[in-house]
């Protein structure tokens, strides 16, 4: 039996148990946590805050930790359309700018929420297929067209086959972060279908797995900067580790998984801790640590802080571990 | 009425106001920027082009930035941009601190008062510490006692509010930082509020003449909406612009959730320009940087400890920076940035800056300076090497 599945078939049979006995916790918590994001929904959006102005980000984790509300799922469905850019892209917020990092997290909550719709209406198809091609468009491009074509005619169709991400903002860098992101967006709830998508996922793919620190995890972007090796983070480290879930063998994906509680900001913040039990549920891990101490981290009126985003994140958490991780690729 | 309408008391334009999709503003000017790479072979991408890096137009991309990535010589000011520089000679407090345990207050109030600072009765005030990021045991952030003695030094000076705000520049993960480098709980004990400026409601603002290239900038509503926004830095080195202390520290004031974490764009379009540019958008009025512990090295992120022992205090952040500088063994006009903002934001040299309280000559540590000091060919090679 290769090493990979071995660990699976463990964690699996690990976690089978706690769950068990943790069940009406969590479904209280969740039940809580619920009820506290139902209440922040204002005009068809959530912002980082109660009472703040709409925002992509948790709109986004608010509206997929809540898909199954029909009346809500209609509305946020309007408001991610109705805001996207002419590009195809979204910006942080309305009007804020130039299409930014949040546009995969726009993708992935329109997808996934159609999908609680039975699939995606003719109305909306035009905005699904514009935001494609704006995450296909908008990947950090490293070179011009004549070093290109230089490539091309030096090393064939291979020399263009070099690992891209996504950045931040346009025009910069690729990082972890936005290409995990981005990456869910293309992968959820089934790979997506369209010219050249088998191979932007790849080369994205291949840019978090050529990335990884050599402790096991992510930095935000190289493992190595100024002759120093960098040391992965928690929070990277799950995300990247969330958009690998297809890549469960790779040595790389081992290592990291392994070395999660070493990364620093473990078990830091309901942030932290929401992000590893969905990264260990999607890799089959045991999930019972991670979602203890989050719901030790609760507070009362049932949020998991001020900041809706993590919030909702956590929302996601609590239904992973109850066996429904939508963020499972 | 539309709630979402305000309008900034600083500067009077409108924030808050969505724009038509069709018309929403770029962020950057010109065009889109490209990247580097290097592969697991360890075989950098453009190696194999190496003659045609300028003809294909390729930047160097790195976490912390770099040199000028866009490959412009520094800027030379114009004018306008010399007119808005400090007139007046500029007077800076090396305060005695001798450990994070002693009590400052009595030498702080002592040279506030010798540093005639103002009268803050009635204003807001926002202070901004460094929590950039996170490494065990290492003083990469602002001290929860230098974050306390800044709040109860401009309480002393009478402001009516003070807020803590800070957007973490590497690290997402806000809750757990302020955890874990203990600004969290100094924030609770003072009860004071802390805003994540990271994801705070923003505002656009013009950058009619700045040195980046930016048309316009969005910034945090809280940050901006401040009667009075005070740097409370922690002095390092710095890998990429030779030291970090009282205007770098503004990196850390841009927001997140429109640039990322880290904020990639602030690096390609130049660590020295965007200093400058945020010291003329921000406009922040004093700066207390916490030198009792400082770092040398490898800074900001893998410098080692190196006590100092005094903190700077002062309302010229050009002559706050000069001064951190010679006190650590740099002359400030090898730092680009310094240099500028000699031109542009304040005085930067002996002639114009009184120093008093501790004397330079006699605080001064000569600092192991960062890597790329001792091989200056490292920068042009991190160009690969992104973090």
């Amino acid at each position: 039996m290769p090493k990979a599945e071995k660990i699976e078939s463990k964690g699996a049979n690990k976690s089978s148990s706690p769950q068990t006995l943790e069940a009406k916790s969590v479904q209280q918590a969740l039940s809580r946590v619920d009820k506290y994001i139902e209440k922040a929904f204002r005009n068809g959006a959530w912002g980082y805050s109660l009472g703040e102005s709409p925002c992509i980000e948790p709109t986004v984790y608010c509206s997929i930790a809540r898909r199954k509300d029909h009346h809500m799922r209609k509305q946020v469905i309007e408001f991610l359309c109705s805001n996207q850019n002419q590009d195809g892209g979204w910006s942080t917020s309305p009007g804020i700018g130039k299409s930014d990092w949040t546009s995969g997290l726009a993708l992935l909550a329109l997808r996934l929420l159609f999908k609680e719709d039975g699939g995606v209406d003719a109305k909306h198809a035009a905005a699904i297929d514009k935001a494609v091609s704006y995450l296909f468009d908008s990947r950090t491009e490293f070179y011009g067209a004549l070093a290109k074509f230089l490539l091309l005619i030096s090393k064939g169709d291979a020399g263009l086959n070099y690992p891209r991400g996504w950045p931040w903002s346009p025009g910069c860098f690729h990082w972890v972060e936005p290409t995990a992101y981005t990456l869910l967006a293309l992968k959820l709830p089934v790979h997506i279908e369209k010219q050249d998508s088998k191979r932007v996922i790849e080369r994205a793919d291949n840019f978090l797995l050529e990335h990884a620190c050599k402790d096991g995890g992510w930095n935000h972007g190289n493992d190595l900067c100024l002759k120093v090796f960098l040391p992965p983070f928690v929070v990277t480290s799950a995300e990247a580790l969330v958009a690998l879930a297809d890549h469960q063998s790779a040595d790389v994906v081992q290592h990291a998984l392994k070395n999660l509680p070493n990364t620093i900001g473990y078990a830091g913040s309901a942030m932290s801790l929401a992000w590893v039990a969905i990264a260990q549920k999607s890799h089959d891990r045991d999930t019972s640590e991670s979602i203890k101490k989050l719901i030790e981290r609760q507070h009362e009126d049932g949020s998991f802080g001020p900041n809706l985003m993590v919030t909702a994140l956590s929302m996601l958490a609590l239904q992973a571990h109850l066996g429904d991780n939508v963020l499972k690729v | 009425m539309d709630h979402n309408v305000k309008r900034c008391p600083k500067t009077g334009r409108i924030i808050g106001q969505p724009q038509p999709r069709s018309e929403a503003r770029d962020d950057t000017s010109g065009s889109g920027r490209s990247g580097s790479d290097t592969t697991k072979s360890g075989i950098p991408r453009r190696t194999f082009i190496a003659g045609s890096a300028a003809a294909v137009g390729s930047f160097s991309l790195t976490a912390c930035g770099g040199k000028t990535l866009t490959g412009k010589p520094l800027p030379t000011p114009t004018e306008s941009q010399r007119a808005r520089k400090k007139q007046t000679p500029s007077t800076v407090a090396l305060v005695p601190c001798a450990s994070y345990e002693d009590d400052p207050m009595p030498e702080l109030k002592k040279y506030a008062k010798l540093l005639k600072l103002p009268d803050l009765s009635g204003k807001t005030v926002l202070l901004k510490p460094n929590m950039v990021e996170f490494h065990p045991g290492s003083p990469v952030t602002t001290n929860p006692a230098a974050l306390k003695a800044a709040f109860h030094l401009f309480d002393y000076l009478g402001a009516k509010d003070i807020i803590i705000g800070e957007g973490p520049g590497h690290m997402r993960d806000t809750e757990f930082l302020l955890e874990a480098t203990g600004l969290g709980k100094a924030c609770k004990e003072l009860g004071v509020k802390f805003v994540d400026l990271n994801l705070d409601e923003l505002e656009v603002l013009d950058l009619k003449e700045g040195f980046s290239g930016l048309k316009h900038m969005f910034l945090p509503r809280t940050l901006m909406n401040a009667d009075v926004v005070v740097s409370v830095p922690k002095m390092k080195t710095h890998h990429w612009v030779g030291m970090t202390a009282s205007m770098k520290n503004f990196f850390g004031a841009v927001p997140g959730r429109k640039y990322g974490w880290p904020k990639n764009l602030l690096h390609m379009r130049g660590i020295p320009q965007c200093i400058l540019d945020l010291q003329e958008l921000i406009k922040p009025r004093f700066a207390l940087v916490d030198a009792v512990v400082a770092m040398e090295g490898d800074g900001p992120i893998n410098g080692k400890a190196k006590e100092m022992g005094f903190f700077v205090l002062g309302d010229d952040l050009a002559a706050i920076d000069a001064t951190c500088a010679r006190t650590i063994g740099f002359d400030p006009y090898e730092l680009d940035y310094i240099k500028i903002a000699g031109e542009v934001v304040g005085n930067i040299s002996t002639d114009a800056v009184s120093v008093i309280g501790l004397e330079v000559d006699k605080v001064k540590k000569t600092f192991e300076r960062p890597v790329t000091f001792k091989n200056k060919k490292l920068l042009a090679e991190s160009e690969n090497q992104a973090s």
